[in-house]
């Protein structure tokens, strides 16, 4: 039970970070399971299942644009960072590194004085 | 044969969302789903890549956008579903039900008296009893949303995924069945009442010219022709069945076929009883008519006769080429199946 609640709560907690990353990383273009293998071996945890959906979302919502490359034996879509999405990630590390600086100094400062 | 599972899974997610999206992912999903294959997978590994996925309509409410959160992404698309079921057949139901009751208890309704019953039953229905069933779905919702005895999001297996029909054409759209359906129901209770009521309606009238009214002098059909509303009724009780096993089913197929073509020729059937039956036409009326129209009887008789001679050649025509054609279709079903 308590491990299910720690499950739930950590997924939430990556969730807003993991969108920095992806963006990040598609500064290169890289089709979905490029993408997802490189994030894996960066040890970044994220379902195939929450990652492919999560591309089509940032792109719908003007941050990436894509492309079908067919040149390939396979017919793969491409995905790369446009220009307002570097606008947004750079905003975002802005935010994050904002808020985890606060954070820090919330969670642990408080254990540092003791 | 693995193809076959990864198909199935990318159809079930598909046909979760929007129309206009399913192509795009539809193909991207299968590209990436193969990405992550290696050449010639097992069965196994179709599997431990499908499940890594995970459960269709989880991944589908994630490829949609908007987040609703009265009811969770996770149920949402349950959801969706059950309420347009609950509320159509709440609303048919009760359609059905009140302008039955309306028809067979106003004595002697006119025909603007049948406009404002029907009008009336419409939006009853539609208000009232399309409400409570929206309540009760959305609490029943609720209430599974809040307890805990939904199945884990993991608790799926591939042999659960319906299979994708061979011809998208065999796909049914299940607004327009539901469509379809209310107006036969609308229909088949107007054809009952009329039939019901024909010494009322069908026939010769004449104006009155002491009421000012006009009076009816002599009926088109005999009381026999009643008879046909079990025709009506069966015919209607087929397509019923039809609409049923298609809506449940989700996509056309042999039975359903074999059901489409009995009510075809059940149809014809019944129409042609009703226009080439001699002996349910009131003799009063062909009097009626020959007098008027100075015809001398016989020859009345010889016309009658004739159109019904043509009505039984042009009926058997049009049912052997629905016959034609219902076995074509099966056998272009079956071919598919193969």
């Amino acid at each position: 039970m308590i491990n299910q609640i720690i499950d739930n709560l950590s997924v939430e907690l990556k969730r807003g970070v993991q969108t920095i990353v992806v963006l990040k990383f598609l500064k290169q273009p890289q089709y979905g399971y490029s993408l997802l293998s490189e994030l894996q071996a960066n040890n970044i945890e994220i379902e195939s299942g929450t990652l492919y959906p999560l591309l089509r979302r940032l792109e719908s919502q003007g941050l990436l644009s894509s492309t079908w490359n067919t040149e390939e034996s396979r017919p793969r879509k491409y995905y790369v960072l446009n220009e307002t999405g570097s606008i947004v990630l750079e905003k975002l590390i802005d935010i994050w590194l904002k808020e985890q600086k606060n954070m820090l100094e919330i969670v642990l400062g408080g254990q540092t004085n003791e | 044969m693995n193809k076959k599972y990864i198909d199935r899974y990318v159809y079930d997610v598909t046909s979760r969302l929007n129309k206009n999206v399913r192509d795009d992912v539809s193909k991207e999903l299968t590209a990436n789903i193969y990405d992550m294959l290696s050449d010639n997978p097992t069965k196994e590994e179709v599997i431990k890549v499908l499940k890594e996925l995970g459960k269709p309509s989880l991944i589908a409410s994630k490829y949609q956008d908007k987040n609703n959160y009265i009811i969770s992404p996770r149920y949402y698309n349950a959801y969706k579903v059950s309420l347009i079921y609950a509320v159509t057949s709440f609303v048919l139901l009760s359609l059905i039900v009140s302008i039955v009751e309306g028809l067979f208890t106003s004595t002697n309704p006119g025909f603007v008296e049948i406009i404002i019953l029907l009008f009336s039953s419409i939006t009853t229905a539609i208000v009232e009893d399309g409400l409570i069933a929206f309540a009760i779905v959305t609490i029943v919702f609720i209430i599974l949303e809040r307890s805990n005895i939904n199945k884990e999001e993991s608790d799926w297996s591939i042999e659960d995924l319906k299979e994708v029909p061979k011809d998208k054409s065999l796909g049914i759209n299940r607004i327009n069945l539901i469509i379809g359906l209310i107006f036969n129901i609308i229909f088949t209770s107007l054809s009952i009442f009329v039939v019901f009521n024909h010494n009322k309606y069908i026939g010769w009238f004449e104006l009155n010219k002491e009421t000012n009214s006009l009076e009816m002098v002599a009926q088109l059909f005999n009381n026999n022709i009643r008879y046909i509303i079990i025709g009506i009724v069966i015919t209607f009780t087929i397509d019923l069945l039809n609409n049923t096993y298609l809506i449940v089913k989700g996509s056309k197929d042999i039975v359903s076929t074999i059901l489409n073509t009995i009510y075809n020729t059940f149809s014809v059937i019944v129409l042609m009883i009703l226009l080439g039956t001699k002996s349910i036409i009131n003799t009063d009326f062909i009097n009626k008519v020959s007098v008027v129209s100075n015809t001398p009887l016989d020859k009345l008789m010889k016309i009658i006769d004739y159109n019904q001679l043509a009505v039984i050649v042009v009926g058997v025509i049009i049912i052997g080429l629905i016959l034609f054609n219902g076995v074509k279709k099966s056998l272009e079903i079956r071919k598919l199946n193969k």
